[in-house]
């Protein structure tokens, strides 16, 4: 599913001052025309910054476990994906720490910085991984959270915002504003 | 920051500042929906991802979205319900993780436990371009990544299993060739531990049965399968009659049985005329049998009166009992008198039975006597309406009792005029 959002640059961008740190970008983000978007097979509900498009896939339920169940790609047309969020089916409701120690470890290598932060309007506590780009790659960070039935994967595809500061700015604000378990 | 320059950059950034168009003395292109391969070109002018990202561009269509560096990939590829990781294969994305970053590569020949693949390489001194080189298969430590589908069906060691008729399930293994195997039989555990009771619809001992799941399929299966029969009470053979056929086996189990020895009863009686019946049944049960506990009583259909019910009968429906006991092993007489009903002409036949304690009926091996007369008329002259009936006199002979020798078969009036002689066979 693709819902391109039309973003109004002018008005909503006039008030912006994005910068090399995005904090006061987000915290002005308030006069952005946003959408709400609602993904009815992962329950999820965030909001959309205009001329961000949204495209959600939904895969096999009989695939293994390890498998992410559903994958909504953010972009926008200057820096294509910008945000990832991944969705895995958790029936069991492992705890956090096992699951992502057997499936997302490899993610951690001696340059990546871990921490722990609260997400979501339901204040999950989430792993945060940074992993700096190096000579091979971009940069990258992650938040994984679990929740219900669900475990949570949001990366932000060039973190750094060497490319553009938007997508660090479009991860920040996924993270704080995500609403889970909405009714459809 | 003025807001003038928050326009330029959010509208005019592009990708990645490190995103290069090109590396390695190669131009993206774009078969994948991006203008831009995602990856840097390394300082040497080479690097292993752009190169792999781009052949996944151009081989399969596909845009990844970042990977990270190298070492990433596989555990990427492994939670991406779009790729699977499998072992030596043309047409994969070779991966590695040794080393600071870990290596990846494009395998355009596998076999004999190599695989000769293209590749750039991003490190100091490392010269730049693309070039072709076999490696041991093992190189690749953490395993080539392919579509998923597209030569995978499955990953290795992977088991899938699906319901199946009413009960049972059936499952299936990936191989190593990572297709998948042939589908088990399909089967499942039985209801409550099969401990459900069901009904088999069978009589006898197959009567008890438990619900089973055979072959995934809910059945009513016996407890017990169908056997000969026995005298033990019992309906073995599931059949719907218990102990019929005089089976000998197992009589010297119950507590009684009775095994029938010789008779002795007329084959023809005048109407309203007495007669003494006799029989003899020997004991073949455990018990012994006690004056006023044997019994032969008549087993007459209807209301249960007998045909030739006498009043020197101690009941109406027991001709006579034993004079003494009978130990087991032992033979026992039962006499009893007999009066022809007052219908002439009739062939009638009736059935006894040896009754233990409680009247339980000895059935086997052959607790039973079996009474077929002519009624003739009053005066002992057959009946003139059935004497020219050939099957009338007939049938007195073939109606024979089983301790009751049989006579060979005669018809018409000589054969009634003998039987008004002699009234009475033995065995």
């Amino acid at each position: 599913m693709r819902a391109p959002v039309l973003l109004f640059a002018v008005t909503a961008l006039s008030s912006c001052t994005f910068d090399s740190d995005p904090t006061p970008v987000a915290a002005q983000s308030s006069a952005l025309e946003q959408d709400l978007y609602v993904e009815p097979a992962t329950r999820l509900r965030f909001p959309i910054p205009g001329g961000v498009m949204v495209d959600a896939k939904h895969y096999d339920p009989t695939l293994p476990l390890k498998k992410f169940r559903h994958s909504i790609h953010l972009s926008t047309e200057q820096t294509g994906i910008a945000v990832l969020i991944d969705v895995w089916d958790n029936p069991t409701h492992r705890a956090l720490k096992p699951w992502f120690d057997e499936y997302l470890s490899f993610l951690i290598d001696a340059e990546t910085k871990q921490s722990t932060r609260e997400v979501t309007t339901s204040k999950v506590e989430a792993i945060v991984l940074e992993q700096p780009r190096g000579p091979q790659a971009p940069s990258m960070a992650v938040a994984t959270f679990a929740h219900g039935e669900q475990i949570f994967r949001v990366t932000c595809i060039d973190s750094d915002g060497d490319g553009s500061p938007m997508p660090r700015w479009l991860f920040d604000e996924v993270l704080a504003k995500l609403e889970l378990e909405v009714s459809p | 920051m003025n807001r003038a320059l928050v326009v330029v950059l959010v509208l005019a950034s592009s990708e990645g500042a490190f995103a290069a168009n090109y590396c390695g003395g190669t131009q993206h292109q774009n078969t994948c929906g991006r203008s831009t391969n995602i990856y840097p070109c390394c300082p040497n002018g080479s690097n292993c991802t752009w190169w792999a990202w781009e052949m996944v561009c151009r081989n399969w269509n596909a845009g990844l979205v970042n990977w990270g560096n190298a070492n990433t990939w596989a555990g990427h590829a492994n939670v991406d319900p779009n790729y699977d990781l499998v072992g030596p294969t043309v047409g994969a994305i070779a991966t590695s993780t040794l080393g600071n970053y870990g290596h990846v590569a494009w395998v355009i020949g596998a076999g004999d436990g190599r695989v000769t693949v293209t590749e750039q390489n991003c490190c100091t001194g490392c010269s730049a371009g693309v070039r072709t080189i076999s490696y041991p298969a093992s190189k690749f430590n953490s395993g080539f990544v392919v579509r998923h589908g597209s030569q995978c069906q499955c990953s290795p060691g992977q088991q899938q299993s699906e319901p199946c008729g009413d009960c049972g399930r059936r499952v299936r293994t990936c191989g190593s060739s990572c297709t998948w195997g042939g589908w088990s039989g399909c089967g499942g555990p039985d209801p409550e531990g099969g401990n459900q009771v069901c009904s088999s619809g069978k009589p006898g001992v197959c009567a008890d049965a438990r619900r089973r799941c055979d072959g995934g399929n809910l059945t009513c299966r016996s407890l017990v399968e169908p056997s000969p029969e026995r005298c033990d009470g019992l309906d073995n053979d599931c059949n719907g009659a218990t102990d019929e056929g005089h089976p000998e086996a197992g009589a010297s189990e119950m507590p009684y049985a009775a095994k029938r020895v010789d008779a002795s009863f007329p084959r023809a009686l005048a109407a309203g005329t007495k007669a003494t019946l006799w029989v003899e049944f020997k004991n073949v049960g455990k018990k012994t049998w006690e004056r006023g506990d044997v019994w032969l009583a008549t087993r007459a259909g209807g209301d249960g009166v007998s045909a030739f019910t006498s009043p020197a009968w101690p009941a109406f429906d027991l001709a006579g009992g034993l004079t003494q006991p009978v130990a087991p092993g032992e033979v026992g007489r039962v006499a009893f008198e007999i009066t022809a009903p007052n219908t002439p002409g009739a062939q009638i036949t009736e059935k006894f039975q040896l009754e233990g304690a409680g009247r339980v009926a000895m059935r086997c091996p052959d607790g039973e006597l079996d009474v077929s007369l002519l009624v003739l008329n009053a005066d002992g002259t057959p009946n003139t309406a059935d004497a020219g009936s050939a099957d009338a006199g007939s049938m007195s002979l073939k109606m024979e009792s089983r301790g009751c020798s049989a006579a060979p078969e005669l018809g018409g009036l000589w054969l009634l005029l003998v039987l008004m002689r002699r009234r009475f066979c033995r065995a």
